[in-house]
């Protein structure tokens, strides 16, 4: 790693470092927010008074906010993101445990989208003016505007319940137990609906992006001098042009990271994917504080990475950026 | 095998070879296995200190009680084998079966079922109420539970069997917090199926427990209840056969006359208990306040229409705080009429004179923004009630919301919901009026209705054993209660559960009963 590039690092690392703070004291006050009490939706019908003080007690709910928000900094700060009200457990188990199903479908998603995404792009860019191009660009702009709920309903609706080919939901199959590469296969089989949901408006955003940066660098005069010194029409596209168009493609997919965490907690109730988007809608339905403080803290961290990662990627691809 | 299709492996383009691996991967036998479906992570899995419907399913296969009860009401002996009840209704000696382990296996005792029923149901369950007339609960030897009462109770059998009888270990309860006791999440019982692991947001596995009481039962090696919260994503998995139940509450009624018409599908709904759709009226503030205003409303709301264009082939008309086919209720009581201009007539006499809009004041309804009946019937009761000069505010609310602002906070004029009426309606139906329980949580009386003769009435029938007077003492009741209008009864209902009868039998609806029938019973066909 070039010292540029260690230093933008630490640079981001730094400034990381407040905005992980503002996140736990935002999210904290934020979530209270809301009306609804923890205790009551966890207790349910005609509780007794006895238990829900209990309820509240046991997770500190009953205590003025500041002192709840100073405790609970001073435990974070320790990596101790308290226990789950509703689920009992501690917040960091839960994270962890959810985290993985998540991320296998993110990057699943992301996968797909970049490469369909950057093909059309550059598809789209090399035939700019003519029908083809129009019809991705038009295609982009539906996919961008379709709801990803509605998406993943229709093709619930036509690839299980229709033509049963591929499984409603879940993450694995429930009648049979697989196990070894089975059970990656059986994953793998859940899987496409779900990442080509949530592939769609991440798709269209990559394409569009590169549509445009590819047709700025076939524009530029080193195409004309490659082409004049007789590269192939293939090398200039690929070699020349996408090179320098590929910048804005990863720092498309590193900022758009962030949506496509939120994409997922759609994707993964349409699909009961048992994943950290779920732990978000039912911590939030719930109020179940801690949980949702620990999701939030934990998706920033990892936002904020992936950002980081995409500029490091930028920065590795064009070493203008770290100059 | 029965995961991977032919069709499956084509798409994924996977050769022979791979998926002859895949074969090999799996375990050598796979266990027979019904699968059913909830609709959240369970809170409880506690039977004794929560009533919560995803809780109640979840902790079924685990648990026993002293009783069951069976889909026609009838009872015999769970954990007690037999029992008898003095003649004067205030000593219930129950007798225990001999050789019940717990999944743990230590041995269940009286003094299980004496902690359970004394120091977990009787005053932490929501229907506690149930066992207020219990002085003593006594375990003389380890085969004999006796319980002692103040007065004679003629619900506590029914009880006993049904809402408020769940029967924990007391070696791993006694001396814990019951709100954070571990196995409120990780449940030891004595019931056909032991607990394996709550995956939250995926699914709990069961599997089958070797030492349960009945011979032979249970027959399916696991059960699974996956966790699907999108309705139309657990319709999905239900047609495509990746599950095999689903219980009323998790079955979409808009779902209902489809899965009617599908070969295989069997529809089974409770025959001993209903549920209504019911809005508490905030009896707290004006215009509410006054009874005619109430009496309007229930002239101008055309709960036929509602009743039919909502819940189609599926709910019935209810007269009075009872559903009419309980045998306590009164054939007397005469239904509102549909007549706005009374209603204008009424409101006109109220005071409340309408504006030169055409209204005299907004009635603010709260509703689950996820309740879709709850949602038309508001729509309805807006069309009804403009006419009359009544602004209906529709409101959807999430759970938390909803919770904290009518039933923490009474800042509502009207808020709906569905109640479980129970199988009797000491247990499920005295809640709602008796003023002791005015409180701030819900499905109390959180209308605020007070009404002194009535509260006398309930304890009256509480003691009284002459089924004739206490029927009488009901009608009296319903009488009462269906002239001042603390609540819109908009109708009762019954809603079905699902079962693929192509997969097994034994399975009906599994929200009326402590439900480890069904899975004891349950068999692959």
């Amino acid at each position: 790693m070039g010292r540029g590039l260690l230093a933008l690092l630490l640079r981001r690392l730094l400034l990381s470092v407040p905005l992980v703070l503002a996140v736990v004291t935002l999210t904290f006050f934020l979530v209270r927010l809301a009306p609804g009490d923890p205790a009551q939706i966890l207790a349910g019908d005609s509780p007794s008074p006895e238990f829900l003080a209990q309820i509240r007690a046991d997770y500190g709910l009953d205590l003025p906010l500041w002192q709840q928000f100073t405790a609970y900094l001073g435990k974070a700060l320790r990596g101790d993101f308290g226990t789950s009200i509703y689920l009992g457990r501690p917040v960091i188990d839960v994270i962890l445990e959810r985290f993985p199903a998540t991320l296998v479908l993110t990057l699943a998603a992301m996968a797909l989208a970049s490469f369909v995404g950057i093909t059309l792009g550059v598809l789209a860019a090399k035939h700019a003016g003519t029908r083809l191009d129009t019809a991705i660009t038009a295609g982009s702009l539906i996919g961008y505007s379709v709801p990803g709920f509605w998406i993943g309903q229709l093709l619930v609706l036509f690839f299980a319940v229709e033509l049963d080919w591929l499984p409603a939901g879940g993450m694995t199959s429930a009648r049979v137990t697989y196990t070894g590469f089975a059970h990656v296969l059986d994953v793998a089989w859940h899987l496409i609906l779900p990442a080509v949901t949530l592939a769609i408006f991440l798709l269209t955003m990559i394409a569009r992006f590169t549509r445009t940066a590819m047709v700025e660098a076939l524009q530029q005069d080193f195409i004309l001098v490659a082409a004049s010194k007789g590269v192939s029409p293939r090398g200039l596209l690929w070699h020349h042009a996408f090179r320098n168009a590929v910048v804005t493609t990863v720092t498309v997919i590193g900022l758009e990271f962030g949506a496509v965490l939120s994409g997922a907690v759609v994707t993964e109730i349409v699909f009961g994917w048992p994943g950290l988007g779920r732990v978000f809608y039912d911590a939030i339905n719930r109020r179940d504080f801690p949980l949702l403080n620990g999701a939030f803290i934990f998706s920033s961290v990892v936002v904020i990475g992936a950002n980081m990662l995409s500029d490091l990627i930028c920065a590795a691809l064009d070493p203008r950026i770290s100059r | 095998m029965q995961g991977f299709s032919t069709t499956r492996r084509g798409i994924l383009g996977l050769g022979a070879g791979l998926a002859a691996l895949s074969d090999g991967s799996v375990q050598a036998a796979d266990p027979k296995r019904i699968i059913g479906v909830i609709e959240e992570d369970p809170p409880f899995f506690n039977l004794a200190i929560s009533s919560g419907i995803s809780g109640s399913v979840a902790s079924a296969p685990c648990y026993s009680a002293l009783l069951r009860m069976n889909a026609e009401g009838a009872l015999s002996g769970d954990l007690a084998e037999r029992w008898e009840i003095s003649p004067d209704g205030l000593v219930y000696t129950f007798h225990l079966r001999d050789n019940v382990q717990w999944h743990d296996g230590r041995p269940f005792t009286s003094a299980d079922a004496q902690y359970s029923l004394g120091e977990l149901n009787s005053k932490l369950n929501p229907y506690r109420g149930a066992l207020k007339s219990v002085d003593s609960f006594e375990a003389p030897d380890p085969r004999t539970l006796i319980l002692r009462l103040k007065n004679p109770q003629a619900s506590l059998i029914t009880s006993l069997g049904n809402f408020c009888g769940a029967i924990l270990p007391r070696h791993l309860w006694e001396g814990t917090n019951p709100s954070s006791n571990p196995h409120n999440k990780n449940p030891i019982g004595t019931g056909p199926y032991k607990f394996v692991s709550f995956a939250p947001g995926d699914r709990i596995t069961y599997a089958k427990n070797p030492n349960y009481h009945v011979p032979g039962r249970p027959v399916f090696d696991e059960v699974i209840f996956r966790i699907i919260p999108d309705p139309a994503a657990r319709m999905a998995a239900f047609t495509r056969g990746e599950i095999d139940m689903v219980y009323s509450a998790a079955l979409p009624a808009t779902e209902i006359p489809r899965l009617s018409r599908t070969r295989g599908v069997a529809l089974r709904a409770s025959r001993i208990q209903l549920s209504s759709y019911m809005a508490y009226i905030n009896l707290r503030n004006a215009p509410y306040s006054d009874v005619r205003v109430r009496q309007a409303l229930m002239h101008a709301i055309d709960r036929t229409f509602i009743r039919n264009s909502v819940l189609p082939g599926l709910a019935q008309n209810q007269i009075g705080p009872l559903a009419t086919s309980s045998p306590l209720h009164n054939a007397a009581l005469v239904d509102y009429a549909l007549d706005p201009a009374k209603a204008n007539q009424l409101l006109d006499e109220a005071g409340f004179a309408k504006g030169a809009d055409g209204m005299r004041f907004p009635l603010r309804y709260l509703f689950g923004a996820a309740d879709l009946p709850a949602r038309k019937m508001g729509e309805i009761m807006a069309q009804n009630l403009a006419p009359v000069g009544i602004r209906v505010v529709l409101t959807p609310l999430d759970r938390g919301t909803l919770i904290q602002r009518a039933y923490a906070n009474n800042d509502f004029d009207m808020v709906i919901s569905t109640f479980a009426l129970g199988p009797d309606p000491d247990v499920g139906v005295e809640r709602f009026y008796n003023s002791n329980n005015i409180l701030p949580v819900q499905a109390v009386n959180n209308s605020a209705y007070r009404n002194a003769e009535v509260d006398r009435l309930f304890d009256e029938q509480r003691v009284q054993t002459d089924p004739v007077q206490r029927k009488a003492i009901y009608g009296r009741i319903q009488e009462i209660v269906w002239r001042d209008v603390p609540t819109m009864l908009f109708c009762t209902y019954s809603l079905p559960g699902a079962v693929r009868e192509t997969f097994a039998t034994g399975v009906f609806d599994t929200v009326d009963l402590p439900l480890r029938e069904d899975f004891a019973y349950a068999q692959p066909r």
